[in-house]
């Protein structure tokens, strides 16, 4: 059965776009990512245009997490202070990223620049959170108990406070700083940023793996919130057909998403997430590396 | 439905020949109409055909051809630089027809000589801006082929006895709306003897055209309903759920 989408202006399968808000609120409820990273290729691959996918992206991963977020709130997964700090440094970061994606416009390569900044980003998440979680994993298997590392690294910093949820008394730079990089990376990726995010916390913060997907989604909800009335009111490109289509799947996907995580160890959600990342990694590679099937592309100019 | 109208359609023209058929040819060598002059895109929308049909006065060749609205259209080739496929700089194509399409009665170069067609702008090329490279322009019109939206001599103009003919012209899925002008030239030996225009409107309506509308005219309260429309939607899940 398809549907007529009004901004993108074509046809789409309702079952299709049900299909994937499923499949990204799961991710989104166990993983503490928006899943823009995933979907919005997706959206482009079966044809609509990049800019409404983008927009419409911001409106569906909007309410998958803000669903997964009231989940997790629940339960005492979101270390609220945390998330202030974060997304403090995260809107510093979103501006910056805004001039950085405005300067690589002007010289016209912004969308390599897109791509290659997901490969190499995503390989780097990947390839680390994979190595790591198999260590976790084999150290499981052995018996040995695993203690998150002590960042010697980041102590001596001013301006300590107790992060209670998360069970750590750090100063306030390392989150802050943290949130900066995510709010440039997201901004210019187009995305939540919570795959970057979710790793930061766990290896550079030392946030317990089941906090990180709380507060991870509380600043998700927050940026895409913004970004959806940014998109629609500036560049008349969110489809809200497309987005309610999405999220009525992603909603119920977020819920059984953050179901599943409660049964699993952190270290097999990092594995199975360092899994998904690099499958992407092998998608967008291999559309860079594979000739394309005609390699002239057509633009509408607005 | 639309199979049973185009038949209606076809029984009118037959009727109409039949009651005027003595004096109008006189005056009329061609009547042209479609079977629908709104083309309405709804929610179930996947793409429509447009019915055309007409009769002549005497023998001769049909030329449908339907424009529609312009569109400003850039192109970029994807270059392999160092093994990596890379988007090539940007080239501007200019305006072009947002959809084009030429359908025959025989083909093209039967009907009209070389310069005749270059005249009339026939051939989809002269649509399109001589002033950009050849391989980008050739890549646009295959772009825009593949898609449907350009479609030149790939459906007949059916005659019938000589004197009837119709031609079902397929609108593809992403249809742009807007006004479209449907051509219809009549060629006698080589020569344009005649020409009738016939104005399409393909226009959402309902559900599909009230949010477009709102989208386009009122951006920052569609902005407000977006997020208003998400939030509530993931707070209500969250809640449905916790029952569950």
């Amino acid at each position: 059965m398809e549907i007529y989408l009004p901004i993108a202006g074509m046809p789409v399968s309702i079952l299709l776009l049900l299909g994937i808000g499923f499949g990204t609120g799961i991710l989104s409820g166990m993983f503490g990512l928006g899943g823009g990273f995933l979907t919005t290729p997706l959206l482009i691959l079966i044809g609509i245009p990049p800019t409404v996918a983008v927009g419409s992206e911001a409106s569906h991963i909007a309410a998958s997490s803000v669903s997964g977020l009231v989940a997790h709130a629940r339960r005492g997964n979101v270390d609220l202070r945390m998330g202030l700090v974060l997304l403090a440094g995260g809107t510093l970061g979103a501006v910056t990223g805004l001039a950085i994606f405005r300067l690589l416009s002007r010289l016209g390569q912004i969308d390599d620049a897109i791509s290659l900044i997901y490969v190499v980003v995503l390989g780097t998440v990947g390839v680390l959170m994979g190595l790591e979680s198999l260590r976790a994993l084999r150290r499981h298997r052995l018996g040995i108990r695993y203690r998150p590392s002590r960042q010697t690294l980041l102590r001596g910093l001013p301006l300590r406070v107790p992060f209670r949820r998360s069970g750590r008394y750090m100063s306030i730079v390392p989150p802050v700083l943290t949130g900066f990089v995510v709010g440039v990376l997201s901004t210019i990726m187009g995305v939540g940023g919570g795959f970057i995010l979710v790793p930061a916390m766990i290896y550079l913060l030392g946030v317990p793996t089941q906090v990180v997907v709380g507060t991870s989604l509380l600043q998700i909800a927050v940026v895409t919130t913004i970004a959806t009335f940014l998109h629609a009111a500036f560049n008349q490109n969110v489809d809200l057909l497309l987005g309610l289509l999405l999220l009525l799947g992603a909603v119920v996907g977020a819920q059984i998403g953050s179901r599943l995580m409660v049964q699993l160890r952190g270290e097999q959600i990092r594995f199975l997430m360092a899994g998904l990342v690099l499958l992407v990694v092998v998608m967008l590679g291999l559309n860079l590396v594979l000739p394309p099937d005609d390699p002239f592309i057509v633009e509408r100019v607005l | 439905m639309r199979r049973w109208r185009n038949a209606l359609g076809l029984a009118a023209v037959v009727a109409g020949g039949a009651v005027c058929g003595a004096n109008a040819p006189a005056q009329m060598p061609m009547l042209v109409d479609l079977a629908n002059h709104r083309i309405h895109i709804d929610a179930a929308f996947t793409g429509a055909d447009l019915l055309l049909f007409g009769a002549l006065d005497q023998r001769g060749d049909v030329v449908v051809r339907v424009v529609g609205p312009p569109t400003d259209i850039a192109v970029r080739q994807k270059i392999n630089t160092g093994g990596i496929w890379l988007n090539g700089n940007r080239v501007n194509v200019g305006t072009v027809p947002s959809f084009y399409s030429v359908a025959t009665s025989r083909p093209l170069d039967d009907i009209a000589s070389p310069d005749l067609r270059r005249d009339l702008e026939l051939d989809v090329r002269y649509q399109v801006s001589a002033d950009i490279p050849e391989a980008h322009r050739a890549g646009f019109i295959r772009n825009f082929t593949r898609r449907g939206l350009y479609a030149v001599e790939q459906v007949p103009v059916k005659i019938i006895g000589g004197r009837l003919f119709r031609v079902t012209i397929s609108l593809p899925e992403e249809t742009p709306p807007g006004e479209y002008w449907v051509e219809t030239l009549l060629f006698r030996e080589g020569t344009l003897t005649h020409r009738r225009i016939n104005r399409l409107l393909v226009e959402r309506v309902g559900f599909e055209s009230f949010l477009f509308d709102l989208a386009q005219e009122r951006p920052a309260e569609y902005g407000l309903l977006a997020v208003v429309l998400a939030l509530a939607m993931g707070v209500t899940a969250a809640e449905v759920f916790r029952r569950v």
